[in-house]
């Protein structure tokens, strides 16, 4: 390392990961990348440009875990000023539809509109 | 009142706590376990009870005095409770409700109760509760019992629905059902709300009240007040949160409001299980986070809103004119002491009760 080195930063590295895609939403046919989903909890970059970056599943029995996390190392590995990449799972706090980002639950709130006909407030129709 | 907002709790109780009440079996052991535990997990400071002053058999006018005394609360519905395989008495006795409707009529509602799991004997036994207590307004039933465990639907034709239409017959205006918190240790399925559509499409007349609701099956229970106009969101239990778990009932009253809308969810609390007027202060100042206001495009809860939800709404369920309701209590015992007192420490009345014990 030079002293020139410039460590990755915490936007870029999100930004590059909101390109990868969650496999069950690409099973579905609906897409959905995994920092809309909120699988990615933490990001942290030390100086020396050690990525940790901390992962969670939407189902903690989730058989695609490995898959996605090596999606995720290779992703970062590409970036300039990435010096290692570290991958944690976040085994303590489960993940909830909470965790999506505000306009993914709106679209899929819309979805459910579509599929199921309900309307806010339908009964002042009535 | 708060403010100038009325205040009508829709379901406030007056258990009978006593270990003597359990009845000898394992679901009704950990249930009344389960009581104390609640309370000690979600009270603090004055609002929390020891043991020996929790475990007790409350009466009524223990609660009357918490609710009009201690609290904001200007008129209360008192429910007739029918967890008779979990308790002797079934937890709020017949006998409360009658004491309550007898010596304090201007600051209660009355809901009957029975258990639909007995067939015919609940339909001969809500007539007969409705004889002693002919200006009852509501029913209150649960979905199951245990010892032997066994359950009923609510869009079941031939076990609910003659219950319902002897509920209309004798001019009650609501039936409230205990949904979305499953009783320890029995299936879960009694307590989702899918079957509460058949019964207020059948029963347009009628209203329908879901119990706690939003502390489960939130996504149902939103969209089946936003699409009948005969369901309603009661909110007990569900506005402890208010005070002790912020974050989520910001969720649940933001997804109600959005798909049901300020007119379709009543205020409720439960006391005396809890101590209701931090409950009363939380929500009253509750708005909507600036999270929920993007994500359901919700503007903050206006003064209007307030007053609906506080009581408004329940009135008009029930047919009652708030202004008559005001001038029953301005100037009855309660009002007086308020008046000249201020309101009186949390538990304070059941601390001084348990005390001379």
């Amino acid at each position: 390392m030079t002293a020139s080195f410039l460590p990755v930063d915490e936007k870029t590295i999100l930004h590059a990961l909101g390109s990868l895609y969650d496999p069950c939403s690409l099973a579905t046919s609906r897409p959905v990348t995994i920092v809309e989903l909120g699988l990615v909890r933490s990001v942290s970059v030390s100086a020396a440009g050690t990525v940790t970056l901390t992962l969670v599943t939407t189902s903690p029995g989730c058989l695609f875990y490995a898959q996605l996390s090596e999606a995720v190392r290779d992703t970062i590995n590409a970036l300039p000023g990435v010096h290692s990449v570290e991958i944690l799972l976040d085994t303590s706090t489960a993940w909830t539809p909470a965790d999506m980002t505000v306009e993914l639950q709106a679209a899929r709130r819309d979805g459910l509109l579509a599929a199921t006909g309900v309307r806010p407030r339908q009964w002042k129709e009535s | 009142m708060i403010d100038d907002v009325f205040v009508f709790d829709a379901t406030v109780h007056s258990f009978n706590l006593d270990a003597s009440n359990v009845q000898p079996n394992r679901w009704a052991v950990t249930l009344h376990r389960a009581f104390m535990d609640w309370h000690e997990q979600y009270a603090s400071g004055p609002d929390l009870l020891s043991e020996s002053e929790y475990l007790r058999d409350w009466p009524a006018e223990a609660l009357t005095e918490i609710l009009f005394r201690e609290t904001m609360t200007d008129m209360g519905g008192h429910h007739t409770l029918r967890m008779d395989s979990w308790f002797k008495d079934g937890f709020d006795s017949f006998e409360k409700n009658l004491e309550i409707s007898q010596r304090w009529p201007q600051r209660y509602v009355i809901y009957l109760g029975v258990d639909p799991t007995v067939g015919q004997g609940a339909l001969d036994e809500l007539r007969s509760q409705h004889e002693a207590i002919p200006d009852a307004v509501g029913l209150k039933i649960y979905p199951a019992q245990v010892d032997p465990y066994r359950s009923w639907r609510a869009d079941d034709r031939e076990k609910a629905f003659p219950l319902f239409e002897l509920v209309g017959e004798l001019g009650l205006k609501t039936v409230a059902f205990h949904k979305a918190l499953a009783v320890m240790g029995v299936p879960t399925e009694p307590y989702r709300i899918d079957d509460i559509e058949g019964a207020a499409m059948a029963f347009p007349d009628l209203n329908f009240e879901i119990v706690h609701a939003g502390n489960a099956f939130l996504e149902d229970t939103a969209h089946l007040i936003g699409r009948f106009e005969n369901v309603y969101a009661n909110l007990e239990i569900t506005s402890l949160l208010s005070a002790q778990r912020p974050v989520l009932f910001d969720e649940i009253m933001s997804t109600l409001l959005y798909w049901g809308g300020a007119e379709k969810i009543l205020y409720a609390t439960g006391c005396m299980e809890w101590h209701s007027q931090a409950i009363i202060e939380a929500i009253y100042r509750w708005q909507p986070s600036e999270e929920m206001q993007r994500r359901y495009q919700l503007a903050p809860l206006t003064d209007k809103e307030r007053k609906l939800i506080f009581g408004e709404n329940y009135a008009r369920m029930l047919g009652l004119d708030l202004a008559q309701c005001r001038k029953g209590i301005e100037n009855d015992e309660f009002a007086k002491a308020t008046k000249e007192l201020g309101l009186a420490e949390p538990y304070s009345h059941w601390r001084a009760r348990c005390a001379a014990l």
